[in-house]
């Protein structure tokens, strides 16, 4: 009986595990894809680029190549799947990096699909940088060359990497962009990424930052406003800040390296009036002086700081002002803010939260702190 | 007292009959039918020069005997001593006058003397006299001690027990200088009657554990007993278990520290093996030298064995999941540098796995088995043919091969644990080809369960791993340092739990 | 046989892996969103007055199984009829636990295996903790609580850096009302299930002590599953928390120390078999052991773990249509459901069983003094 039994659940088990292995794939039956772009077709489909690490090559070599595969569908799910057809092994999501969405998607209103898209799947990861490209087609990017890598998707991680020692970019994962684009009170950012020729060669450059409203892109800010906005969004993770010290003469400029910056936003309600305080203390080291700036002692040191708190207090309030008129978008999540210190007042407020928004009258108190000055006690100087 | 009848009551169920009669040529003529064919068997008959009618009879194996004893105690005196002149008092006066030998016995049971004989002893039978005496004068070559190869030590005792049990008994109560100290002996198998020392500290040793090792002994129903492992199978908890139940050590002053542990110890004439009882899952990780050196140290090759074990089985089958079911898991540039080593190879990961573990396996039986001299060629072998020629002929990935020279090197460091590794090994890479990681953990999972399922002896396997109280990791993952360790473990001693005074670290 | 005893310690241990259960994955109350921490709280608290209950129907009745104790209040007839509730509801809690398990890990990862044998796996380990017995299963879960409470901590510390103390804000923004909405949920799921422990409660050691036990294991278990919690909403922030099924699992995909320390969301499901496995085993033996009573079955009570798990995961294949039914049943109808057997059923057998003690006493003493 007992034998019987065993028997019995041997042969039971046999189908099982030969039939088995139904998710089993060997990582040679995949196409590992490093990036993916999203275009429309001059026939309104979606038209989804695909950058895929090409392995046949590689052999001794330790450069992974890349190529370049295409497919059309009605939704991108179905632009997924027609890969297929084209002779290449199954799409592997979980090492893509890159996201790049052209222009014409963004602006289309239709970018809540792909987000639901990349979210629903359980390859895709919430990390993938999430990027707005303004060329005209999202593709073009990955045409560009890649001098570092060459896999184009990798590069781009390359450069948003270096945001930390770069204040102008301002890097959106996947699920920052989701963030901001679920939050109340708050207009979603992406990073933007545009195609400069030089010298013949086409290659990736940072062009600053793309502002949406609502589901729909708006318009796109330069890398010097995406600093400033850095500097309100408490994205500071080093980079320079350029001072001018006297407005008449270009030539006298000073550079901070920004150590470590703290930005708080304090929205403050009185007599039926919303007013935002920008708090911004910034912690610095004199780097370069540059044309003939005059500074010895501590209190030299201290009037270069205000000459910077002031710079940085009028660049703000004007990018504020000026967001606030042309794009009328709250990337500052002042909103937000408002939803989470004042429940009381959002509460009145957030149906009319557009217009409240392009009227809020923004000030802001930055604080500069700048803790040394490198290895030298005065500017150097020609002699006589 | 009991257990020395029982000695007896063993000899006796032995199917042989010899009754002594009066008549010296009977007597040996019934020994001679019994060895007959046998041409070790020796017979000498003596007289004595003065009284030649005294007559006797020497009996014995070749080889077994030291002959100067013979020959100088028994032979000697017998031939040269004036005998009175009648052979009054007979055999008890050779015994009392006659023969200069300290372990010398009068017995009347022609079984008795059988025995003795076939274990080395010597016989010596005498006219006109219905008994007979057994000289122990048992002299066969014994290996001398050696250090065990099987459990070398950094630093500590460097002996290690030989194959007689004498010896080995000896080296154990050298260490142990205490009345306490108990050998109960036992003979085991039918035909090789091989003599099993149960050895314990009582007050110390459980009861409990105690009679369950000499109920299990006692069922032991075999022809011969050879080594530990014959009996350890037969006393196993968990008999298709591939875990070790009993464990083994070659080294007396392991042994001693078992029995002040209140461990119980087995001593089995004729091997160099002593069964430890109970044996518990952390004793695999635990090497003698742990004791004797530095606390740091130990507690450190204590967490690398530990460590070793789990890559050992776990390697090659998390290798297996994570290449075919959770791509998403490997670093990119670590995906992108395996995906193009793996390019052109035809075999799965799976058959390729197993395959390169097979290999690893044939060559490490090969390696125990060859000669030295030829174990250059195995390594040149080994490590030219699979390692190069295989990966570039794309039969195997480069990858793969890592992972087996890891999981192989890793199964080393606790050579005692191999059986279970290699099963566990193979079992977890099917069930990480079958249902990924979570197929591996599935296995870990049922593993552990059937570990902490077993027992040794009435002792939970895992009870020093699986106890709640932190304290009792001092001699699991790490080694204590000895002040630490105030009390025995308590599952195996039960009673008299202090080991030593109040001591504090420093001076 | 001997009866099988669990040590303080072990039942705290069990309990607190009982507690953490499924919701290692699901995460409990981020409906309330920011205000998950105060839902838990409340639900903890509301947790601390009913387990007083089950505590002390233990102590009552101390070394008596539950279904036992049932008998000896009700009387055979009504006594069984309780306890074949009880059986039921741990038969079907356990089939819930297997389903969310084969849900999980198809969503995941194993998207083409069939279902059933994921649920089969996970079955036959449950299966085979029972089999081996309590004892065992208690060491079990003591060698692998650490480990699962090591994960827990290290994927809760790892994703401080991306945590952001402002998705607390603003508090109670939306009323007091949904979050004690979502207190029941939370009370009913994953807390108030610990009714289902009071068959294990029977082998604790003589000189245990249920309310410890009880209370201890609150502590632990929730402190764990408010960790789970709060981690998919610092990290996640209320509304992508809200939006995902699995949180937990995808506030650990964040995780990325120097590109090296990532892709670690493995440990989520190492904490969810573990955790789950508990879980399910209690169950398993809840049920188990109320069957071989009511059938008043000789032989031991392990023998039937093989019939009564298979039956239990044929009904996790059929028990729901899919996962979005999973998802509701768990969010909206399940309190319902459970609250005779969570609450009413244990207050009722607490008020008898005090009654009866009382009564009990008091012939105790009338019969003493008539001496």
């Amino acid at each position: 009986m007992k034998k019987v039994l065993v028997c019995l659940l041997i042969l039971g088990f046999i189908p099982m595990i030969f039939s088995g292995c139904w998710n089993y794939k060997e990582v040679t039956q995949l196409s590992l894809l490093a990036g993916i772009a999203i275009d429309y077709t001059d026939s309104g489909e979606f038209l989804l680029t695909f950058e895929v690490a090409d392995l046949h090559e590689m052999g001794e070599k330790s450069q992974v190549k890349s190529v370049l595969v295409e497919a059309k569908g009605q939704t991108l799910f179905e632009a997924a799947r027609n890969v297929i057809s084209k002779s290449l092994p199954k799409l592997y999501w979980g090492h893509a990096t890159t996201v790049i969405i052209s222009q014409d998607v963004a602006s289309s209103g239709r970018i809540a699909e792909v987000i639901d898209f990349l979210c629903r799947d359980a390859e895709p990861r919430l990390t993938m940088a999430f990027i707005i490209s303004q060329t005209k087609m999202a593709r073009e990017i990955f045409e560009a060359q890649a001098p570092a890598s060459e896999i184009r998707s990798t590069e781009i991680n390359e450069i948003l990497d270096d945001a930390g020692s770069q204040s102008k970019i301002v890097s959106t994962p996947l699920i920052d962009f989701i963030k901001a684009f679920s939050a109340k009170g708050q207009s979603a950012i992406a990073t933007a990424l545009n195609v400069e020729e030089k010298g013949g060669e086409k290659a990736i450059v940072n062009s600053g930052t793309a502002i949406f409203k609502k589901e729909k892109l708006v318009g796109f800010i330069n890398p010097e406003d995406t600093a400033i906005l850095n500097f309100v969004l408490d994205n500071i993770k080093g980079g320079v800040y350029v001072v001018k010290t006297d407005p008449e003469n270009a030539e006298k400029k000073i550079s901070l390296e920004l150590l470590k910056s703290k930005t708080r936003i304090k929205p403050s309600y009185a007599e039926g009036k919303l007013s935002m305080e920008i708090l911004i203390e910034t912690s610095v080291a004199l780097n370069e002086i540059g044309g003939s700036v005059e500074y010895e002692g501590e209190e030299a040191i201290r009037i270069l700081g205000q000459k910077a708190e002031a710079q940085l207090k009028s660049q703000i309030e004007d990018f504020v002002r000026k967001v606030q008129r042309e794009y009328g978008a709250d990337i500052f999540g002042f909103g937000q803010t408002v939803y989470k210190n004042l429940p009381q007042v959002w509460r009145e407020m957030h149906d009319e939260w557009d217009t409240v928004f392009s009227e809020l009258e923004v000030t802001a108190n930055p604080i500069i702190v700048i803790k040394h000055a490198g290895l030298l006690r005065k500017p150097i100087k020609p002699g006589d | 007292m009991d257990n020395q009848q029982n000695t007896h009551t063993d000899l006796n169920t032995y199917d042989v009959s010899i009754t002594l009669g009066s008549s010296l040529d009977d007597n040996v003529q019934q020994f001679r039918t019994l060895f007959q064919g046998d041409d070790t068997f020796i017979v000498r008959f003596l007289s004595n020069q003065q009284c030649p009618e005294a007559r006797f009879c020497i009996l014995y194996i070749e080889g077994m005997l030291k002959d100067e004893v013979i020959n100088e105690s028994v032979i000697q005196p017998l031939i040269q001593t004036v005998l009175p002149r009648k052979t009054e008092g007979g055999i008890d006066h050779i015994l009392q006058e006659v023969i200069l030998s300290n372990q010398a016995e009068k017995v009347s049971d022609g079984n008795r003397l059988f025995q003795g004989i076939l274990r080395g002893e010597c016989a010596l039978l005498m006219d006109n006299c219905s008994e007979g005496l057994v000289i122990n004068a048992i002299g066969w070559q014994n290996r001398g001690i050696q250090e065990p190869v099987n459990e070398q030590v950094l630093r500590g005792p460097r002996e290690g027990f030989v194959e007689s049990i004498i010896v080995n008994q000896t080296m154990i109560r050298r260490r142990l200088a205490t009345p306490k100290l108990k050998f109960v002996s036992r003979l085991l198998g039918k035909h090789s009657k091989t003599k099993v020392y149960v050895c314990y500290l009582e007050g110390v040793a459980n009861h409990q554990i105690l009679s369950e090792v000499f109920r299990r002994l006692d069922k032991i129903d075999v022809d011969g007993v050879m080594d530990a492992g014959n009996i350890s199978e037969y006393i196993k908890d968990a008999p298709y278990s591939p875990f070790e139940t009993t464990g083994i050590t070659e080294r007396p002053d392991v042994a001693a520290a078992d029995l002040l542990e209140g461990r119980i110890i087995i001593l089995i004439d004729g091997t160099p093996v002593a069964i430890t009882l109970p044996f518990l899952f952390e004793e695999y990780f635990q090497t003698d030298d742990d004791y004797y050196i530095n606390y740091y140290f130990a507690s450190f090759n204590r967490l690398l064995r530990m460590v070793s074990f789990i890559l050992t089985i776990t390697a090659p089958g998390v290798y297996v999941a994570l290449l075919t079911y959770h791509h998403e898991l490997i670093p990119s540039p670590l995906l992108f540098s395996i995906s193009a080593a793996r390019e052109g190879v035809p075999f799965p990961t799976v058959v390729e796995t197993i395959f390169l573990l097979f290999i690893f396996e044939i060559m490490r039986e090969v390696g125990m088995r060859v000669p030295m001299t030829v174990g250059q060629t195995i390594s040149i072998l080994g490590a030219l043919v699979l390692g190069t020629a295989a990966v570039d002929a794309r039969i195997v990935s480069a990858p793969v091969i890592i992972v087996v020279a890891i999981t192989g090197l890793t199964g080393l460091i606790t050579p005692r644990i191999k059986a279970p590794v290699i099963i566990l090994r193979l079992m977890l890479v099917l069930m990480g080809g079958f249902m990924g990681l979570f197929g591996v953990f599935f296995g870990i999972i049922a593993l552990f369960q059937h570990l902490c399922g077993l027992r040794s002896f009435g002792v939970p396997y895992m009870i020093e791993f699986s106890s709640l109280n932190p304290s009792d990791i001092k001699d699991t993952f790490i080694r204590a340092p000895h002040w630490f360790m105030k009390k025995r473990p308590t599952f195996i001693s039960g009673r008299n739990r202090t080991r030593q005074g109040n001591w504090k670290g420093g001076t | 046989m001997t009866k099988e005893v669990i040590s303080n310690k072990q039942a705290i241990v069990l309990l607190s892996g009982f507690i953490i259960g499924s919701t290692s994955i699901l995460g409990v109350g981020t409906n309330t969103k920011q205000d998950v921490w105060i839902t838990l709280l409340l639900a903890m608290a509301l947790a601390a007055v009913i387990y007083f209950v089950y505590a002390r129907i233990i102590a009552l009745y101390p070394g008596m199984n539950i279904y036992e104790i049932l008998d000896v209040l009700f009387g055979k007839v009504l006594g069984k009829i309780i306890s074949l509730c009880f059986i039921g509801y741990a038969f079907y809690l356990q089939s819930l636990i297997l389903r969310n398990f084969a849900e999980f890990i198809r969503a995941i990862s194993l998207s083409e295996t069939p279902m059933c044998v994921i649920a089969f796996c996970g079955m036959l380990l449950s299966f085979y903790a029972i089999r081996e017995g309590l004892e065992v299963f208690a060491r079990w879960a003591a060698m692998f609580f650490p480990i699962m409470v090591f994960f827990v901590l290290l994927t809760t510390s790892l994703t401080l850096p991306w945590s952001d103390l402002n998705n607390f804000k603003p508090i109670l923004f939306n009323g007091f009302k949904p979050v004690f909405e979502g207190a029941l949920s939370a009370f009913a799921f994953p807390f108030a299930e610990a009714v289902l422990f009071i068959p294990t409660m029977g082998s604790l050691q003589q000189k245990g002590n249920p309310y410890k036990v009880y209370y201890t294991s609150l502590l632990i278990g929730g402190t764990l599953v408010m960790l789970v919690s709060l981690r998919s909403l610092l990290v996640l922030g209320p509304e992508i928390a809200s939006l995902q099924y699995y949180s937990s699992y995808a506030a650990v995909q964040i995780i990325n120390l120097g590109n090296f320390l990532q892709r670690i969301e493995v440990s989520v499901s190492i904490v969810f078999l573990i955790s789950g496995l508990m879980k399910s085993s209690m169950c398993l033996y809840a049920s188990v052991k109320g069957i071989s009573h009511l059938l008043s079955y000789k032989m031991d009570y392990k023998t039937l773990a093989l019939p009564v798990n298979l039956l239990c995961g044929l009904l996790a294949l059929f028990v729901y249509k899919n996962a979005m039914q999973m998802f509701e049943w768990a969010e909206v109808y399940y309190k319902y459901f459970a609250f005779p057997f969570q609450v009413a059923l244990p207050i009722i057998t607490l008020i008898v069983a005090e009654f009866k003690v009382r009564a009990r006493t008091q012939n105790g003493n009338q019969a003493s003094s008539e001496e």
